[in-house]
């Protein structure tokens, strides 16, 4: 079930193709300083990361909603290493705070899809599947979770 | 009469760490004759090849030249990744059975070095790569291990699958190596390497939980039965299906993005060729599963129902993916310790255990289930000895 209460930031543009809709995504993202999702103007179905069209009824009619402030790990990942090996690297401007955790996270307000989101600090350790997070924005990381209660 | 698909002949090159200096594109020569002459045809007589789309060795159109192919009724690429490997049977048997080709050739070529700086090397013609960039990497996203990394966790939020299961693991798959006459990996792993903490890389993983990087070629003739004068090497392609699975994305590693698990690419595959084969896993006398970590593995075997949910860690404590063990998995080694193949080795893998000529044979072994990996669009396929 989709709110239709989420707070709608603008139409979202696909017409200039999956690069500039991923650039618009940042964009928005870091003005509004939250998490975004996409959602379809015609059927309200919500999807990450945005697509052209909506992929249950087709509609190009798009917007970027909020997310909320909540939400519940789906699954995550912790990195344990800043050292590159042949098949992964580290962003550079996470190294110095290794051990990261990335996580992916389906919110409150829009259980539907799941959002990446970074972990940093000892929380880390306390981290499960199904734990619940709150949503925090950093200039240098962007989305922040952050363990509640 | 409908046309029997089989697989006719198999071939393939020495497996050579990387950086052995072999070009790709000869190596590709020698694995495709190499398999034509498995089957017992002149290579003029393939009319169609399949290959995986990040295979630059050389292209089918040159392929085909080279061969001095007669004529060509299809080229075919297929985009899926490690996905692609049972994908090629699929659309190499689609050709046969529809009368569209005769013999098909199939391959994989993969120079190490090469390959990894391709996994992490932007590609306009594939847009949507970015996707894992554009989205994930704020977020720390580092490389394909991510993503196994975050189905692990999933799994073991379910199950509880140690660190302990996924060492036993990557030692099952080096003692299956060790049985065979060529693979790279095969010296067990100590407790003291593996359990190192510097040896920690991403989720449970370590530096030991990926797979061996090599240099390489294989390839596989596919024909309808009774096209060459060898039918009792021929292997019966009984069932074979590609899927997206639900909650489709636009890249492979968004799949921790999805929410469907333990519902996958995989398990939809599954079902689809278990239902088309006429056969319950338990009648499955080798697996032959995607093996890029020593986790993906073991999620596969679940999802193929080769065990119950949550059995899988008993199976390695049991030491069941021997040959002569009660489950017998990735008996080559698998790309984790033979040499990466994106999984093709896999197939020819399948097809020497049921011509029961493999190095580390499984007794009297009649179906064989080949496994591309859970991420992604994929491909599986259920293979019958020949009862020629």
């Amino acid at each position: 079930m989709q709110s239709t209460e989420l707070v709608v930031f603008g139409r979202s543009d696909p017409s200039h193709g999956v690069q500039a809709l991923a650039d618009e995504f940042r964009t928005i993202a870091r003005e509004h300083r939250t998490a975004v999702a996409q959602r379809c103007d015609s059927c309200a179905s919500t999807q990450f990361p945005p697509m052209l069209a909506c992929p249950v009824c087709g509609c190009a009619g798009l917007s970027w909603v909020s997310c909320g402030d909540t939400a519940r790990v789906g699954t995550f990942v912790t990195v344990h290493t800043a050292q590159a090996t042949p098949s992964m690297s580290i962003p550079r401007r996470l190294r110095a705070v290794v051990p990261y955790t990335s996580v992916f996270a389906a919110p409150d307000a829009v259980p539907d899809v799941r959002v990446p989101a970074l972990m940093l600090g000892p929380q880390q350790r306390d981290i499960r599947v199904g734990s619940a997070v709150g949503f925090g924005f950093s200039d240098d990381y962007g989305l922040l979770a952050n363990l509640l209660g | 009469m409908p046309r029997l698909a089989v697989i006719a002949g198999i071939g393939e090159t020495a497996i050579t760490p990387p950086g052995s200096g072999r070009p790709s594109d000869t190596m590709t020569l020698e694995s495709a004759r190499a398999a034509c002459l498995d089957a017992g045809i002149e290579p003029s007589r393939i009319d169609a090849i399949v290959k995986y789309t990040y295979d630059g060795s050389l292209s089918g159109m040159a392929l085909a030249a080279t061969l001095g192919c007669a004529e060509v009724n299809a080229l075919v690429e297929i985009p899926m990744g490690g996905g692609s490997s049972a994908a090629l049977v699929d659309i190499a048997r689609m050709l046969v059975e529809s009368g569209r080709a005769q013999a098909v050739l199939c391959f994989r070529t993969l120079a190490g070095d090469e390959w990894l700086k391709q996994m992490i090397t932007a590609d306009p013609l594939r847009p949507y790569y970015l996707d894992g960039s554009n989205y994930l990497r704020e977020s720390g996203w580092t490389g394909y291990l991510h993503s196994f990394a975050a189905l692990y966790a999933e799994y073991e939020s379910r199950h509880h699958l140690s660190r302990e299961a996924l060492f036993r693991s990557a030692n099952a798959l080096r003692a299956n190596a060790a049985k065979n006459k060529v693979a790279i990996a095969t010296t067990p792993l100590s407790r003291d390497e593996y359990f190192d903490e510097s040896a920690r890389t991403v989720g449970p993983f370590t530096r030991f939980d990926e797979y061996a990087v090599a240099d390489l070629s294989c390839a596989a003739v596919v024909t309808a039965h009774g096209f060459t004068d060898r039918p009792d090497r021929e292997v019966r392609i009984i069932a074979s299906a590609q899927s997206h699975g639900p909650s489709a994305k636009t890249w492979f590693d968004l799949r921790p993005l999805t929410n469907t698990y333990p519902e996958s690419p995989s398990s939809w595959v599954a079902r689809k060729i278990y239902a088309e084969a006429k056969i319950e896993p338990r009648q499955v006398d080798v697996a032959l599963m995607y093996d890029c970590t020593s986790f993906t593995v073991l999620d596969l075997v679940e999802t193929y129902q080769l065990c119950e949910p949550g059995g899988v860690a008993e199976l390695l404590a049991d030491d069941a993916f021997r040959a002569d063990g009660t489950r017998p998995v990735n008996t080559h080694g698998g790309d984790f310790a033979a040499g990466y193949s994106a999984g093709f080795r896999h197939v020819l893998e399948a097809t020497r255990q049921l011509r029961w000529e493999a190095d580390n044979q499984v007794p009297d072994a009649e179906f064989a289930v080949v496994a591309a990996p859970q991420i992604g669009p994929t491909s599986g396929a259920v293979l019958q000895r020949s009862a020629g």
